[in-house]
């Protein structure tokens, strides 16, 4: 995200998940059940049942109109178990509630819990209540992705897939976005004061959580442009809206863009509508 | 003129009185202590048959290779899919990437192409459900094009390709590519120039097997090359 250089790749290599926020995240009460509900989803061993999501970046995919849970979980592992220290989820209210976490993979493992993580996966996801319990509405899960492969894949012209525009329901949030990814301070200034804000950069050891993620949107100083269409819509509550698109950012100075895929969130607040969560993703 | 002392051959001279010191014949030429780029790339499985033939040895007698049970077809019903007809296991085969190499110059990226082809087998069978066999020859147009993971019955697979394992001829491109694009067949090109990263292949992986998914090719069984005539044997007279 912040530089394509070599020396960036290794630092990937070397640097453990939490470089980019060292504090632990304690799940605050009653959220434990989202978080357990985003583990079965993304756990293609559970076969758990679920509907179908209006929206998902999975892995390398981008799910633009789903039309059943084997499009939206292509790729996952056997077992996803959320790292406690890097979760944060909440109820928004009594029907709504995200969840960012960091999942660990594993493959073939007996009790999973026990055993060190094969890759990482971050999530970030918007939940509804329904009779039948708690059901995706949109998701970003997708692999941080080293330096190195999103250098080739510019190379070779790899490009995010195309998003059609849909933004019914939401259209202030995506006039909001719009209008504010093209300067970094205005940005970060759309970003909530919530200690359980979380950005995610497109690598590893990026991840920036609470007053860290509003000052990383400024430190990269990135200038983002819209490549092609929007995904954007609100929950049933009206408390959060998600959205989706494919942008390229430039950094200060640099003659072209790099394509990345963003997943947000925004939360309704009395000062308008606030960024609680942001994932970029490469494609690759 | 002051007379400078002359070693006679009465009176040893001091360094000959320690054994250790004296002078042996040199045998052969020294070898290093440390290990070389070469032999690491050889200890993991890099070199190819172009290296080989760069260092000299391109006389040796490759092995034997084991016959290629590529006439029996599995068909594709698995449900978690197989390579080489074996159901694949719920371990995700792993890679891993190194810095080595050493004396002039900077030290390299390292890696197992057996790993990492091993790794992309897994996945692919898993994510396409596909019954992938190894190393399979096609034959277009009397052209003989390897694929390095291949499922007949769907006619889906892959070429892999990095520093030491070069891509596809620009010949044997050209018909491959001429198949896929007359939808007969769906190939990854999967091309390492930097390291391989089990995220990026993964990611690599399943694209393909969505779009794969979308639009399959024909499921009419695709001429396979014929095994190379066996090697001749000289006969006494």
């Amino acid at each position: 995200m912040r530089a394509l250089s070599a020396a960036l790749l290794l630092a990937t290599l070397t640097t453990p998940a939490d470089a980019g926020d060292t504090k632990p995240t304690a799940a605050p009460p009653g959220t434990a059940e989202i978080t357990q509900r985003l583990e079965q989803i993304a756990s293609a061993g559970s076969k758990a049942a679920f509907e179908v999501p209006r929206f998902a970046f999975t892995g390398n995919l981008s799910v633009d109109k789903p039309g059943s849970p084997r499009d939206v979980v292509r790729g996952l592992p056997a077992t996803a178990l959320a790292d406690p220290r890097y979760t944060a989820a909440v109820l928004v209210d009594p029907d709504t509630a995200w969840v960012s976490a960091q999942l660990g993979e594993h493959y073939g493992c007996g009790e999973c819990a026990k055993d060190p993580a094969e890759g990482w996966l971050r999530a970030t996801a918007l939940f509804e209540r329904a009779p039948s319990g708690w059901q995706p509405v949109a998701w970003s899960i997708t692999p941080p992705i080293p330096s190195g492969s999103q250098q080739e894949a510019m190379d070779d012209g790899i490009v995010p897939d195309k998003l059609a525009r849909d933004t019914a329901g939401a259209d202030d949030v995506a006039s909001l976005f719009e209008s504010t990814i093209g300067d970094a301070r205005k940005l970060a200034a759309t970003f909530s004061d919530r200690k359980e804000t979380v950005l995610f950069g497109s690598e590893l050891p990026e991840r920036y959580a609470g007053a860290k993620a509003k000052a990383q949107i400024t430190a990269w100083s990135f200038s983002f442009s819209l490549r092609d269409g929007l995904r954007a819509g609100v929950s049933k509550s009206g408390s959060v809206a998600w959205l989706a698109a494919n942008v390229d950012g430039k950094p200060k100075g640099a003659k072209a863009g790099i394509p990345f895929r963003v997943f947000a969130l925004y939360e309704k607040t009395d000062k308008g509508w606030k960024v609680v969560q942001m994932q970029f993703a490469t494609s690759v | 003129m002051k007379k400078l002392p002359i070693v006679g051959s009465s009176k040893p001279s001091p360094a000959a009185a320690q054994r250790e010191l004296s002078a042996k014949p040199v045998r052969a030429p020294s070898r290093p202590d440390f290990p070389t780029r070469e032999q690491a790339y050889r200890a993991a499985g890099v070199i190819g048959g172009a290296s080989l033939l760069a260092a000299g040895l391109a006389n040796a007698a490759p092995p034997p290779q084991p016959p290629q049970p590529q006439a029996q077809v599995a068909t594709s019903n698995s449900e978690s899919g197989s390579v080489d007809g074996q159901p694949i296991t719920p371990n995700r085969p792993k890679f891993k990437v190194w810095r080595e190499g050493g004396g002039i110059g900077p030290s390299e990226d390292m890696w197992s192409p057996a790993d990492v082809e091993a790794f992309i087998n897994w996945t692919l069978a898993r994510e396409g459900t596909l019954a992938i066999q190894r190393n399979y020859k096609l034959d277009i147009s009397g052209t003989t094009v390897k694929l390095d993971g291949f499922d007949p019955a769907r006619n889906v697979g892959y070429i892999y390709s990095d520093q030491m394992n070069p891509p596809l001829g620009a010949a044997e491109r050209a018909k491959l590519d001429g198949w896929v694009k007359d939808g007969k067949l769906a190939v990854l090109f999967l091309d390492i120039r930097r390291a391989p990263d089990p995220a990026t292949l993964q990611g690599k992986v399943i694209k393909f097997v969505a779009a794969a998914a979308k639009a399959p090719p024909q499921s009419a069984r695709l001429p396979v090359a014929a095994p190379p005539p066996p090697p001749a044997k000289k006969g006494k007279k």
